[in-house]
């Protein structure tokens, strides 16, 4: 199935490299973290990620066409 | 005009954009709005403003206020700055500032109801669009 | 007077001792080459608090100063920055405070108050306008900090800002916190304890007048896109749920959660301790800074043993410091906590810190029941704790060294207890665990106040470039120690850029709308690198000795690999954290010994602070 992953511009600025908007192609019944990880995102580089508009845990389940946003973790403030 | 002010943070982000939509300042104290804060008895907020109930117009004693589409208007070249007004609002939403020679109030432009991050303030949109 | 565009233009100046009130003109160069907030606050401890001054006499000095952007219509101009030498290190000490008190000081008139002598009884600086008295409060003597905030503002009015401290305060604790609007701390570097120094219980402030600025249509611009932008931000919604509580999973998660006075960096029962538990069983109310639309101010709601009490947090770093390093059980319970510390008027990172290195003491034996007067000093308990910050704060029995800081406890104590006595310059750490995160390591080796994460947090850089990596990390903390710095100079919350992603070229754009003044932002991080440099010359000046060994963390993070969790085995050596340590100073243009060169205090403008320092012998 094909889903989007957009990472925001200040988790580029920590992870230089990785493309903003990448396309891939997974397996059906993978995850937010597969995703994530396909995308070249280590555990630990993501905080709060969206399927689509809606906060998501990363072991939720993807459906063919959704949108994965990875923002970066809190930053301590 | 029902509020929703369960929603309110206390940011006073309406008072800051009143006085810079109308008076060109940055300055919460010149506007026509006010957070008021309960918390230390009721863990709450407060917001104070005019709901066009037009109770001052027949208080001012020099006809210095009217109602124009709906909103309630205080003509500055008239008013003497009695304070009547002031003491006669039931909601306690017209405000002295000293260095503004008539009260302060509403004029249902709608930037706070715009701006105010948790839909506080929608209700007075609702009265801006009554009057534009 | 001509108008300074973005600022109030006046200093207010008060000698407590005298009661003396003078103001003076804020000049263009020092509003030019120190912004405000904390440049300001730099400035003045420098020039104006000279080397031995004993930082709890009266010739210690508070700044309490706003920036440019306070008070201006943008996202959260919210930041207050409170400065002086501080009790805790003996150094240069600041710390900030959001809530409502850094505009209304400039609708008031004035961008920074200058605090000086010792008033001859315990008073209030009372500011309306033009206004300005000291006030004696007799009354509110040993008061809650909370509790004479409500008495003030019932008192004098709803509109009216105020900053407290505590009972810690009075005592002098080197910990003290300042309060103000219930739930915002000034925490760090005792500056609570300055000011009851000074017997100053609280500032209350009112102003009418406005901020100008200098391009009102051109920063209505700006401001507009920056609401407009974090409005449409799908992760604002879950700011304005949890605030700051919401890091605690994700610290767990990647082995940074400060853990039975980080001796462990992953809590078993981190859970109870998360946002959605905050949220789900204490909260009651979202509370924002100034102007701000993330509200983080989470109002809770906490009961122990009969007593219902409500409290604004907990936030991250109090449910690090309290909660998983004291091992407490629920966020309830860290709660009830952090009303206590708030109360008294105790920082919640140094006083979970200075608890739980006494519950540590305690279960090695280090001290004993007696010792503490019959307190069970065991991770865990919430009586222990709520027992030992009363202590603290009355400097009482075990509180009497634990409020002077852990250094100064462990050196009281004994038994090899300086192993595991967490802070750096005398600064209780804050809460990343940073044994796998070596350029966070750095960051809190380096940071100019003490063991403080908020100069430069770096741990998503350790994950990006390798957690074992240790060459090329000082880049990095030094890049943000420039930058996160220069928004509290700015009196601007920073969370809307580092946590929503708000681009930095918005704030490029604001300074010359606000200020009139042609600095690109690459200029203001010149400033701000001068800044830095003058706190750490302060330092130099200060003690003969100081430098590289200010620079190190605890013996635990270098001895003891991590026990369990996800970084389990994992370990710094000596030799690591001298090249951090090399790396950095070298990029910086000091020297090995951690001073900096008279050729890089020159590169920065402060060529007499270069002369001074090397007529001392200090600096070659």
């Amino acid at each position: 199935m094909k889903v989007v992953v957009e990472i925001s511009k200040i988790l580029l600025a920590v992870r230089p490299g990785l493309a903003e908007r990448a396309e891939l192609d997974l397996p059906e019944g993978s995850t937010v973290a597969d995703a994530l990880a396909a995308a070249g995102l280590a555990q630990g580089l993501w905080g709060i990620v969206l399927v689509g508009d809606r906060v998501t845990n990363v072991s939720a389940k993807l459906a063919p066409g959704d949108k994965v946003t990875a923002l970066p973790p809190v930053s301590g403030g | 005009m029902k509020l929703d002010l369960d929603r309110c943070t206390g940011c006073k982000l309406c008072q800051l954009v009143c006085s810079v939509v109308n008076f060109g300042e940055n300055n919460p104290k010149k506007a026509g709005i006010r957070v008021i804060s309960r918390l230390f008895t009721d863990a709450r907020y407060d917001v104070v403003v005019c709901d066009q109930c037009a109770v001052c117009i027949d208080a001012c004693p020099v006809g210095a206020i009217s109602m124009e589409d709906g909103v309630v208007r205080i003509d500055p070249d008239t008013c003497t700055n009695c304070g009547v007004c002031v003491e006669t609002c039931p909601n306690g939403a017209l405000f002295s500032h000293p260095d503004v020679d008539y009260p302060i109030k509403c004029i249902a432009c709608g930037e706070c109801a715009r701006l105010c991050p948790r839909g506080v303030l929608d209700a007075l949109a609702e009265v801006g669009k009554v009057a534009s | 007077m001509r108008e300074m565009h973005g600022y109030a233009g006046t200093i207010l100046r008060i000698n407590l001792s005298t009661r003396a009130v003078s103001r003076e003109p804020l000049t263009e160069d020092l509003a030019a080459d120190y912004m405000g907030g904390r440049g300001f606050g730099v400035h003045f401890v420098y020039r104006e608090v000279l080397a031995g001054t004993d930082p709890l006499g009266p010739g210690n000095k508070l700044v309490v100063a706003a920036g440019p952007f306070s008070g201006v219509f943008l996202p959260s101009g919210a930041k207050t920055s409170i400065s002086a030498k501080s009790p805790a290190t003996g150094l240069y000490g600041d710390s900030n405070i959001g809530g409502h008190l850094a505009g209304e000081l400039k609708y008031a008139g004035y961008d920074a108050i200058v605090i000086e002598g010792k008033a001859p009884q315990l008073s209030y600086l009372f500011i309306e306008d033009d206004r300005v008295e000291v006030r004696p409060c007799e009354n509110l003597r040993g008061m809650g900090a909370i509790k004479a905030e409500k008495v003030l503002k019932d008192e004098l009015g709803d509109e009216f800002q105020i900053a407290t401290i505590g009972p810690a305060g009075e005592n002098m604790v080197v910990f003290a916190s300042v309060n103000h609007d219930i739930g915002r701390q000034a925490g760090r570097c005792g500056m609570g304890a300055v000011m009851g120094s000074k017997n100053l219980k609280a500032i209350a402030v009112r102003g009418t007048g406005g901020v100008p600025v200098a391009d009102m249509g051109a920063l209505r611009k700006v401001a507009d896109e920056m609401f407009s932008a974090l409005a449409a931000n799908p992760a604002l919604k879950v700011w304005q749920d949890q605030g700051l509580a919401q890091v605690t999973t994700w610290s767990n998660s990647i082995g940074a959660l400060p853990t039975r006075n980080f001796r462990q960096n992953f809590y078993e029962n981190a859970e109870a301790l998360s946002g959605e538990r905050m949220r789900s069983d204490i909260h009651v109310r979202d509370k924002a800074c100034f102007a701000c639309p993330m509200a983080t101010g989470k109002y809770c709601r906490a009961r122990h043993r009969g007593e219902t009490v409500f409290v604004e947090g907990p936030e991250y770093e109090t449910t690090a410091l309290i909660g998983s390093n004291c091992a407490l059980q629920s966020i309830e319970e860290v709660a009830f906590a952090n009303y206590m510390c708030d109360e008294l008027g105790l920082d919640t990172i140094s006083g979970g810190s200075a608890v739980a290195f006494t519950m540590e003491c305690f279960e090695r034996g280090v001290i004993t029941e007696e010792d503490t007067g019959g307190i069970e000093a065991r991770f865990g308990s919430l009586d222990a704790f709520v027992e030992i910050v009363k202590l603290i704060a009355a400097r009482q029995g075990i509180g009497e060294p634990l409020s002077r800081g852990v250094r100064a406890a462990a050196e009281a104590w004994g038994g090899g207890s300086q192993d595991f006595a967490i802070q750096v310059k005398g600064l209780e750490w804050s809460g990343y665990e940073s044994r796998g995160a070596p350029s966070m390591m750095l960051a809190y080796m380096t940071c100019d106040i003490g063991a403080h994460h908020n100069r430069a947090w770096s741990i998503t850089h350790d994950i990006a470039v390798g957690r074992n990596v240790i060459q090329g990390k000082a880049a990095k903390v030094i890049e943000l120690q420039h930058v996160r710095p220069l928004f509290d100079c700015l009196g601007v919350c920073r969370l809307q850029w580092v946590e929503l992603g708000l681009p930095l070229e918005y704030y490029a754009r604001l300074y010359p709308a606000v200020t009139g003044r042609k600095d690109s932002w690459d200029d203001l991080l010149l400033k701000s690198e001068r800044i830095w440099n003058l706190v750490r010359a302060f330092a130099v000046r200060e003690r003969p000795d100081f430098g590289r060994a200010d620079d190190q963390p605890p013996r635990r993070f270098y001895t003891e690999p991590v026990p369990d969790g996800p970084l389990a085995g994992s370990r710094i050596t000596r030799e690591d954290l001298d090249t951090l340590l090399d790396e950095y100073y070298d990029l910086r243009g000091w020297d090995r010994g951690g001073r900096p060169t008279a050729a890089t205090l020159e590169r920065l403008g402060l060529g007499d602070v270069a002369s001074e320092l090397r007529a001392m012998g200090r600096i070659s």
